[in-house]
């Protein structure tokens, strides 16, 4: 799952492509689809790695979404952010 | 991303080697394949990567996996994520011995989560106990979710041209004889007790084999003092290197 609003965060690949024009993800969505997706290597990922503020708009963007699909994984992944000292 | 240690690198760079898609340089040594399944389902439970790697390579590869062997290298206490990972294999397509593993191996007496880190939270363990697999379940574990990385295995093509061991096996079957014939590729002249430690075997099964090997003139044992050195002839080096290097050329 991807905030819905995750093409404002996208960043050009640096190289020459003839036709093609890539974009990479955001730090922050591919955070958040960890967190959506919760599988145990996620979980491993997410507790090794520090956010930071920057992450934080797609994170609350995410959390947004994931709150009307999931409501009690959207309060897990919350409670593990204040946890962090995040929200 | 990944939560690997020193061990798990050491672990992604063997898979690496032998036709795993880890993210790192492949390691110049042989790789143990027993050794790498059995270590990475136990050190898999704190990096999953690891046991869906040894869980795609054994569906792939059962072919060049020497059973028995991993079967007695497993410990009381690691059978049941072995018996998993077989159980698995089997599922998706693995080969029929696996079924030798699924027979020798035992549940553990109380549920513990397959991945650790699952139980470290109270919202975690409850979904995972609520969508626990029945597969996991046999097995006295708890897991919800299965990965089956194909995609991240290179072809078989790859995996034999960069392993001598694992095209032995496959073209003599994954036992004792195609491991004695590989170490004499890396050591030339060995006694029967060297070539049992490195095969991993105890003494009679390669004496045994050595025996054989001697009696079709594949070997040759000299004797210097109280041992017996056996080496390839030169015609058995002959074949086997050029079946190396031609697989090597593709």
């Amino acid at each position: 799952m991807l905030p819905d609003d995750f093409q404002n965060r996208i960043i050009p690949v640096q190289g020459t492509y003839a036709k093609l024009k890539p974009y990479r993800l955001g730090a922050g969505d591919l955070l958040f689809m960890k967190m959506a997706a919760l599988r145990p290597q996620d979980v491993y990922d997410l507790d090794s790695f520090t956010l930071s503020i920057s992450d934080m708009p797609a994170i609350k963007s995410g959390l947004d979404k994931l709150r009307l699909t999931n409501p009690s994984q959207c309060a897990f992944v919350q409670f593990w952010l204040r946890q962090k000292g995040l929200l | 991303m990944t939560n690997s240690t020193g061990a798990g690198d050491s672990l992604r760079r063997q898979w690496r080697r032998i036709g795993f898609r880890f993210a790192c340089m492949p390691i110049n040594q042989t790789v143990d394949i027993e050794k790498l399944i059995r270590d990475s389902v136990v050190q898999g439970r704190d990096d999953p990567d690891l046991y869906w790697a040894a869980l795609a390579w054994t569906i792939a590869f059962s072919d060049l996996v020497n059973i028995p062997r991993l079967s007695r290298m497993v410990s009381q206490s690691e059978t049941a994520l072995i018996g998993m990972l077989a159980d698995l294999a089997l599922e998706h397509g693995g080969e029929k011995k696996l079924r030798h593993i699924v027979r020798a191996s035992k549940p553990l007496p109380r549920p513990e989560h397959l991945f650790r880190i699952m139980g470290s939270h109270a919202y975690l363990t409850e979904q995972e106990a609520k969508h626990n697999l029945p597969v996991s379940a046999k097995w006295g574990l708890i897991c919800a979710q299965i990965t089956v990385k194909q995609d991240a295995l290179y072809q078989r093509s790859y995996v034999l041209s960069h392993n001598q061991n694992a095209l032995l096996r496959a073209l003599l079957g994954p036992h004792a004889r195609a491991d004695i014939l590989y170490s004499f590729l890396i050591s030339p002249q060995q006694t029967i007790s060297q070539l049992a430690n490195s095969v991993g075997l105890s003494y009679q099964p390669v004496h045994a084999e050595v025996e054989d090997l001697l009696k079709n003139g594949f070997v040759r044992c000299r004797t210097w003092g109280r041992s017996c050195v056996v080496s390839l002839t030169e015609k058995a080096t002959e074949f086997i290197t050029a079946l190396c290097e031609s697989m090597a050329k593709g």
